[in-house]
């Protein structure tokens, strides 16, 4: 098996972000040439999908889907850039939600806008993420990103055990509940 | 919109497969008859996703730091090509003092070169194999490094078709179209690389200022070829202007 696939396995998992950093910098240009020309994509629908393929390598090998490739990085990457970009390209071309939600009327809009109204928008959700203490901030990205287990997350942070890890996520979690509703608070007043 | 969530271990843990069986059975059950738990558990799902997309946005943030980077480095290189483009004027002008002819046997060869480059396809190089290493793998990442000399210098230790035609391809990018016309020819019929040098060679006659030749290459290529449809516009653009 291939050492330096390997290599990049291990430092993703270790949680470092350099090897995608490394790739994405090494084979950019030359996806948005290729994805330019294959599918007359713009640039920036070709950087997004190429970012957005990186993040799903990551994905993949974080949740240990991707152990091995019978390719290179850079296959892999622009075979799922090509989905991507048709995907985005696709989805951009049947982009007319605000004409459609012109047509819902009456009560059937306003439960919808209810519904909209009762999530945490994305915006504060990560407002509410930079207010929370540093150890919590990486907890939640070692649990939700990189797919720590608690015994790994124990390990990473120092804690007794996977127990005081789940208990010390729980406590983040009801902080950064706090906060969004705190933010809400600001919204409303 | 203030949200309260009362079930968050109860959610991590269902989440988490870490619930016994029967509180499985009884999680789900709620889930169909406590439509404010289900709305509960939903939110908390949308949360969490939140943040996963907080975090990917993270790092895109870095991407787009890196976008800029690059960017920068493209927008400097019209500085050089304007300097180049000075010392090109310079020469065309002294061309012009030894003669018209030769300033127009210039001015067209360049714009062949030019029709050349928009019509040369790009290519990938083989894929590195991560289970076995094969005899191109190192030549192959010096190519997809476009570390030009040391891909052809490694490729020069191999005797093969696919050789032949990598080094076609790297003699072109390295503007030296004798050389590149020279690996394209030794490229056999019988070779599953002969479609594409046909083309390429087409290319690089092109390059050449051989128009002649290059049309006689690119009206021969089969129907089967990858690059007929290039090919004929290609034509139409020759016989056009």
């Amino acid at each position: 098996m291939n050492n330096q696939f390997q290599n990049i396995i291990y430092q993703i998992k270790q949680g470092n972000e350099q090897p995608l950093i490394d790739l994405y910098r090494l084979h950019r240009n030359e996806f948005i040439v290729w994805s330019c020309k294959e599918f007359r994509a713009n640039e920036e629908q070709a950087k997004d999908a190429f970012q957005e393929a990186i993040l799903d390598f990551h994905q993949n090998i974080v949740s240990g889907q991707l152990t091995e490739l019978i390719s290179s990085e850079k296959t892999y990457l622009f075979q799922i850039g090509k989905h991507k970009i048709l995907n985005l390209i696709k989805k951009e071309g049947r982009i007319t939600y605000n004409d459609n939600l012109q047509l819902i009327k009456g009560k059937e809009f306003e439960d919808y806008m209810e519904d909209e109204n009762k999530a945490y928008t994305q915006e504060q959700i990560s407002s509410a993420i930079n207010k929370l203490p540093e150890d919590c901030q990486k907890i939640l990205k070692l649990h939700y990103f990189n797919e720590y287990d608690m015994d790994s997350i124990a390990r990473e942070m120092d804690y007794k055990n996977a127990d005081t890890a789940k208990a010390k996520k729980s406590v983040c979690m009801k902080k950064l509940i706090v906060e969004l509703n705190k933010l809400s608070k600001i919204l409303l007043f | 919109m203030e949200q309260s969530f009362e079930h968050i271990e109860l959610f991590e843990a269902y989440l988490s497969n870490s619930l016994e069986d029967n509180n499985i059975l009884a999680f789900e059950a709620r889930l169909s008859y406590d439509q404010e738990f289900s709305d509960e558990f939903s939110r908390f799902k949308k949360l969490e996703e939140g943040i996963r997309q907080h975090y990917r946005k993270e790092l895109k943030s870095k991407f787009n730091e890196i976008d800029k980077e690059l960017e920068n480095e493209i927008v400097s290189t019209p500085k050089s090509n304007i300097r180049k483009l000075y010392w090109v004027t310079s020469a065309v002008a002294a061309s012009l003092i030894i003669g018209i002819f030769l300033f127009n046997f210039y001015k067209s060869e360049s714009k062949y070169t030019e029709l050349a480059q928009q019509y040369w396809p790009v290519e990938e190089g083989l894929p590195v194999k991560m289970s076995a290493k094969g005899i191109y793998d190192d030549a192959m990442n010096a190519y997809k490094q476009e570390q030009w000399q040391e891909a052809e210098n490694l490729l020069l230790a191999i005797n093969s078709d696919t050789a032949s035609y990598f080094l076609g391809v790297i003699n072109y990018q390295q503007k030296e179209f004798d050389k590149s016309v020279q690996c394209f020819k030794t490229i056999s019929e019988t070779s599953v690389w002969y479609e594409q040098s046909q083309y390429r060679l087409a290319l690089a006659y092109l390059s050449l200022n051989k128009v002649d030749t290059a049309k006689k290459i690119l009206k021969s290529l089969s129907e089967t070829s990858p690059f007929k449809k290039d090919a004929e516009l290609l034509l139409l653009e020759l016989y056009s202007g």
